[in-house]
């Protein structure tokens, strides 16, 4: 009995959730005929003429048997199949954001090549196009976000692990994680109204005064607005996910390479700096990379803060532009000319395709790491 | 042993004022990094409380420029439509696909879909901006030439939200303990009612706290919204075409910065206060929800 | 010829009237015990008797447990190991432990046994290397490592892996080495080698050894103290304690009763 509704199993076995059918052959409700026929004091007939009777009673319970397997082989079919349309969709999601970015990017693409990388020219109205300012100034602006935050972020995971009182621990956690969410207009505004006059009043001014007195990376106008007001409140965006992600990892080292420090004689300090840290390069290395790439895709903040302007920045008080905010700000006046628009799409062709470069990066190393589960990164606002 | 090399057993000051140190930095540091936080709410309190009230939620912006009088109303609203636009699409999507990657969970196709399903969280607002505005805004080419409007702006915020929906759906499903599953489909259930009546259920939570996080990611953007429906003043009748487009709350906050009228800049803080407190409120709200089927699934044992 | 008068043991670790507990739950009673140098003491007993409480009392590891306190003295040489101004960094560098698993760092061979030297300052190159090299011959570890310094402490066996954790915990000098089960993840081969060489350190060192192993307490040490349910039933000879034991206690576990 078991051997004929195993050949009936479909080899459609999975691992995880989806059991194959055997479990329905075994706990099956119908009751085996053999079995009754057989059972002591149950049926006292002649060996012949219960197995004839049996095995006919047998051979059409097998039959319903099989055709209500195939039903329900049907279905689950079926079933699957309606499944497989979810999956589907995100494909065709995926395609779509590929598909209409390479094709309205073509004329671009086709017409500049290449030379469209490092070009720094910008003019619409002689249709000369070229994306070097918007990637230097995507960088610059990234850059300052990273080296402002890198080491604030790494320092407060290190208070979320192991330097928080642990009463204070799920407070100062969920702060952290809060900060994130918090939209990015929200610090744009933040921005104008608080970073901008602070930098053009005082923080500028103090710097050419000071190192703009030896290095000339340091003067400039002090507007207020530029790469380093973009920079610093992205910064400031960029800190949390750093922060969490990289706590994520420093709690995962075992306690007992804890101990193993302490038991030699070490202090707290030189548990986690010498032991702990060197530990967990990887999950930081992964943080940062996921900051990065949060970081490149921020626009509003940067939109409003850094001042618009497609020059080269030169100095850190100067003005640039990003991909990103070039387009928020310029794409509905591009988009009647079709090479124009063209251009701006092939920039974001570029930003995407470093984006998930990058993204892919940061959540590989941190998967290696911690197999699973990951605060996700979501593509800023 | 031999000649004593250790410098003397001992704690010299130097590592004691290293260890103190490291200790103070990392408070410092998270104060650093916290304080934005509070300092946002700060200023948006101190400069936008002249305009907060009750009525600035409830009225309509006016006079000139537009906005200098009246309040968000129409950003409340408009935020409301969008989401609800943006969930009934990524909802159903983002379940299902969901659903399919956790049944499906190791055959290579699903692998591929969950690779892409990730990086579609990667992906930059302004480029689903751009996505959405030649599928669902620009009147010439393969799209559906609906103009700026809601619907555009309330479906491209939920292509954002469909990864996340996603991959918290798997997950959610994931935790469902494997052994509960096992249970009903040895008594003979097959997939598709241990996936309704089981399944589904015992990952509600799980699954509604992904969709509030979706929610939360989309309510505070702005590029995308550049792209499809740029700004209302009012609240449309239609969602469609001419004069389709809806106030959103964040875009509001962005206009009115923009603009150098300083009665607009208090609104503006005004506005970003309120949608502040919304997005610390939702985040709470998740957080609860979390904890609460934590304890309601350690009871289940 | 006379026989050797035997030198009289002296103390090195002085346990009185020790208590500890974990927030309200006490886990040691009134403990009194003495540890002598350049013995080895083994402490044996049933799971959750409180033998490693004790032992990691000793080192105060359990320092790390927030409710943990202790009542009673328990002196190093004569001072107090928990006195109030005791910083126990100091202690640790005296006091040494290797545990049950073996848990070398994320390091080179090299750099595990250099880094409790690191930590304290030493900064020279030859310097370390010297005590490296004298550190995992005294491990019995040398001659296979010995080429392969510099790579990473995970690629050894277990049973090499634990003779790092010894190496490393020997660099720093201490006076006292505490061992928690330290054979008990490991193969019987490994397991004889530690037990030779916990032979090989006993003179320069006093060692304590926690074990569930009773065969092994009673190869390798010279004292054996049976804990019971947090108290010290019996301390004697290993030689008295296996042959003839005073607690009926100490007899029934012994002979295999329960345990």
């Amino acid at each position: 009995m078991g051997v004929t509704l195993e050949s009936d199993t479909e080899s459609n076995m999975n691992e995880g959730q989806t059991l194959a059918k055997e479990p329905l052959s075994t706990l099956s409700a119908v009751p085996s005929p053999t079995l009754s026929a057989s059972s002591p004091g149950l049926q006292p007939n002649t060996p012949d003429s219960t197995s004839e009777q049996g095995s006919r009673t047998k051979s059409v319970l097998r039959d319903l048997r099989k055709v209500s397997t195939q039903r329900i082989h049907r279905s689950e079919r079926i079933f699957q199949g309606t499944l497989l349309v979810g999956g589907l969709f995100v494909l065709a999601l995926f395609a779509t954001v590929l598909g209409v970015s390479l094709v309205e990017a073509w004329p671009s693409i086709t017409k500049f090549g290449w030379s469209f990388l490092w070009t720094s020219t910008w003019n619409p109205h002689r249709h000369i196009f070229g994306a070097w300012t918007y990637i230097v100034g995507t960088f610059w602006v990234t850059g300052i976000a990273l080296l402002f935050a890198i080491p604030i972020a790494i320092l407060s995971s290190l208070f979320l692990s192991d330097y928080s009182p642990k009463w204070l621990v799920g407070a100062v956690s969920t702060l952290m994680e809060m900060l994130a969410g918090i939209p990015s207009i929200v610090f744009g505004a933040f921005g104008i109204i608080f970073m901008v006059p602070l930098l053009r009043d005082h923080v500028e001014p103090f710097l050419a005064n000071t190192l703009g007195r030896h290095w000339d990376f340091f003067n400039g106008d002090a507007m207020g607005y530029g790469i380093l007001a973009a920079g610093l409140v992205v910064g400031i965006m960029v800190i949390p996910l750093v922060a969490t992600v990289t706590r994520d990892s420093l709690v995962m080292v075992p306690r007992e390479t804890v101990e193993a420090s302490y038991a030699l004689g070490s202090t707290k300090a030189e548990m986690v700096f010498f032991v702990k840290l060197p530990a967990v390069v990887p999950g930081i290395i992964g943080s940062v990379i996921l900051g990065f790439g949060r970081a490149i895709g921020e626009t509003m903040a940067v939109l409003l803060l850094i001042g618009n302007q497609a020059s080269i920045p030169t100095s850190i008080q100067d003005v640039g532009y990003t991909i990103s905010s070039l387009l928020a700000n310029t794409f509905t006046y591009a988009v009647i000319d079709p090479l124009y628009s063209a251009a701006e799409i092939e920039l974001g062709l570029i930003l995407l395709v470093i984006s998930l470069v990058v993204n892919t990066l940061g959540r590989e190393l941190l998967m290696k790491l911690m197999g699973g589960r990951l605060a996700g990164s979501v593509g800023g606002g | 042993m031999a000649e004593n090399v250790l410098p003397e057993k001992g704690l010299s000051v130097y590592r004691k004022v290293r260890n103190a140190l490291l200790g103070a930095l990392t408070a410092v540091a998270f104060v650093l990094a916290v304080t934005p936080l509070l300092a946002i709410i700060y200023v948006a309190y101190d400069r936008g409380k002249a305009a907060l009230s009750l009525s600035f939620l409830t009225t309509l912006p006016g006079g000139f420029p537009v906005g200098i009088e009246g309040g968000i109303a129409n950003g409340i609203v408009g935020s409301l439509i969008l989401i609800v636009i943006a969930s009934l699409l990524s909802v159903p999507v983002g379940v299902w696909a969901g659903l399919y990657l956790w049944d499906q969970s190791h055959t290579p196709l699903a692998k591929a879909t969950r690779l892409l399903s990730d990086l579609l969280l990667g992906v930059p607002s302004v480029i689903w901006g751009v996505v959405g505005f030649y599928v669902f805004s620009t009147n010439t080419g393969y799209g559906f030439h609906w103009g700026f409007s809601g619907l555009a702006a309330g479906l491209t915020l939920g292509f954002i939200m469909i990864p996340i929906v996603t991959r918290v759906t798997e997950q959610a499903l994931r935790d469902v303990p494997r052994s509960y599953i096992e249970g009903a489909l040895a008594l003979g259930a097959s997939r598709f009612q241990v996936v309704r009546g089981l399944a589904i259920p015992a990952a509600i939570t799980g699954i509604g706290t992904g969709i509030l996080l979706g929610v939360l990611n989309v309510l505070g953007q702005t590029a995308p919204l550049i792209f499809t429906n740029y700004y209302n003043t009012g609240i449309p009748k239609n969602l469609v075409g001419s004069n389709g487009s809806v106030g959103d709350l964040a875009m509001q906050i962005f206009i009115y910065i923009h603009e150098p009228s300083k009665g607009l800049h208090v609104k503006a803080m005004a506005a970003a206060l309120v949608l502040t407190v919304i997005v610390l409120l939702l985040d709470m709200g998740i957080r609860l929800l979390a904890w609460g089927s934590r304890k309601y699934a350690q009871r289940m044992g | 010829m006379e026989p050797e008068s035997p030198a009289l043991p002296v103390p090195k670790i002085e346990v009185k009237n020790f208590s500890a507990f974990y927030g309200k739950t006490q886990a040691l009673h009134n403990v009194d015990f003495t540890i002598y140098e350049g013995k080895i003491t083994a402490m044996i007993g049933p799971s959750g008797c409180g033998k490693s409480t004790f032992l990691r009392s000793l080192n105060r590891m359990n320092d790390f447990f927030l409710d943990f306190r202790v009542e009673g003295s328990a002196t190093l040489d004569g001072e107090e190991i928990y006195g109030p101004a005791v910083n126990p960094v100091l202690i640790r560098q005296r006091v040494g432990m290797v545990f049950q698993k073996p848990n070398p760092f994320q390091k080179s061979i090299f750099e595990n046994v250099a880094y409790g030297l690191r930590i304290q300052g030493v900064k020279s190159r030859s310097v370390l290397s010297d005590i490296v090299e004298k550190s995992l011959k005294a491990a019995a570890l040398w001659d296979e490592v010995k080429d392969r310094l510099n790579g990473s402490a995970f690629s050894l066996s277990g049973g090499q892996q634990q003779r790092l954790c010894i190496a490393r915990a020997l660099a720093v000098e201490p006076e006292v080495i505490l061992l928690d089960e330290p054979a008990s993840a490991l193969d019987p081969i490994s397991t004889a080698r530690i037990e030779e060489l916990m032979q090989d350190l006993k003179d320069r060192y006093t060692i304590a050894i926690v074990t569930h192993n009773m065969q092994q307490a009673a190869r390798v040490s010279d004292r054996t103290a049976f804990f019971l349910d947090g108290t010290l039933v019996e301390v004697n000879d290993t030689t008295k304690i296996f042959t003839n034991p005073e607690d009926p206690r100490t007899e029934d576990y012994i002979t295999g009763r329960f345990g």
